[in-house]
């Protein structure tokens, strides 16, 4: 049996105590009286080593970048700069330094934290008015404007391709082309 | 040109709640809560080595999914029978009445709900995507594998078995 922290209940977040975590366990809150099954892990009894940075003493010592104060202890795989044992972060098997995760947040996939689904505005505007077909004059090229602008900015992380675009793209052009013959036709009536 | 493996494989298929769907994804060393609205998508990562626990709670999902259904099952059913008493034809109510018969086994058969909460050193997170038991199950029994790899290093070393005891030296 190993004891472990006092986690909250996941329904009313008052303390559950601290327990003896061993194995799957059930129990009941309480405070709320919510019954709970609990499946417990190493990672919650277990103790990490802490970045404890180490001062410098000897003017020949590398200086990290961002603490004067502090030893440089590893070099940052992304910027090459000299950094301490807090400032080196492992992200995604490299060690980098806080301001390249935050410049990477936009191109890495393992830091990105939001995208844009062009696709899916696009296909909107693409199919949507349809029901309200006179406006499809103004959407028609605004779908098509979301299909060439979305066409090389990165997607869902989880996949969905470019169908989408695709197909609000074919749908724009046919309704394109459809306005064009009709105002060809009205010209020509004239 | 060969095609790159994708980084993620589907643990749930989206749940819709109000105006978003959330589905779950695992990659090799993290789990990923997506949050789409179908115009942009919100991602929220849990590393695998991070995770300390799991708590599973019961829901009412499917209860208030078996009174919706029956709900619509039993108005559209009354309308099917009035027409049916009129000499009318009810294709509409008939739908209906279908449609929410097969939503109410449908419910029945998905099994019962429930809520699913990861652990982190800084958060107790819900899964939102996971809302029925044995759902939660089949992903939990695939998931605990990969954690415990993931924190192999955290792990206790086994304790050693005790050495089989000496023979008492014969007596003279």
């Amino acid at each position: 049996m190993t004891a472990g922290p006092a986690l909250p209940c996941p329904k009313c977040r008052s303390a559950l105590g601290e327990q003896s975590w061993h194995g799957t366990e059930r129990g009941r809150c309480s405070s709320c009286g919510t019954d709970y099954e609990f499946i417990p892990f190493p990672a919650l009894t277990a103790s990490r080593p802490r970045a404890v940075p180490k001062s410098v003493l000897m003017a020949e010592h590398a200086t990290c970048f961002y603490h004067a104060e502090n030893q440089a202890e590893a070099v940052c795989e992304s910027c090459g700069r000299f950094v301490c044992a807090i400032c080196a972060v492992d992200f995604g098997g490299r060690r980098v330094c806080p301001p390249c995760i935050m410049a990477a947040k936009d191109k890495d996939t393992n830091a990105v934290s939001s995208r844009t689904l062009y696709g899916g505005i696009a296909l909107t505007f693409a199919i949507l008015p349809i029901l309200f077909w006179p406006v499809t004059l103004l959407t028609s090229p605004a779908a098509l404007g979301f299909v060439i602008y979305g066409w090389r900015k990165p997607g869902s992380l989880v996949g969905g391709g470019r169908a989408r675009l695709v197909i609000a793209g074919l749908a724009a052009a046919l309704q394109i082309v459809a306005w064009g013959l009709l105002f060809v036709r009205l010209i020509t009536e004239e | 040109m060969a095609r790159q493996p994708r980084p993620y494989k589907r643990l749930t298929r989206a749940t819709s709640s109000l105006a978003s769907y959330r589905s779950l994804w695992l990659a090799a060393d993290h789990l990923l809560v997506v949050s789409s609205t179908g115009y942009s998508e919100e991602y929220r990562r849990i590393l695998l080595k991070n995770i300390q626990a799991f708590f599973v709670t019961s829901s009412n999902r499917k209860t208030w999914w078996a009174a919706s259904w029956a709900a619509i099952g039993a108005i559209s059913g009354l309308v099917m029978i009035w027409a049916f008493v009129d000499g009318a034809t009810p294709v509409f109510s008939a739908i209906f009445t279908i449609i929410a018969v097969t939503g109410l086994v449908w419910n029945h058969m998905l099994g019962p709900g429930c809520k699913v909460y990861v652990v982190t050193g800084v958060q107790t997170l819900q899964l939102p995507s996971i809302v029925r038991r044995r759902r939660a199950g089949q992903i939990l029994a695939r998931l605990e594998p990969l954690i415990k790899a993931a924190q192999e290093e955290l792990a206790p070393p086994p304790v050693p078995p005790a050495p089989p005891a000496a023979e008492p030296p014969p007596l003279a």
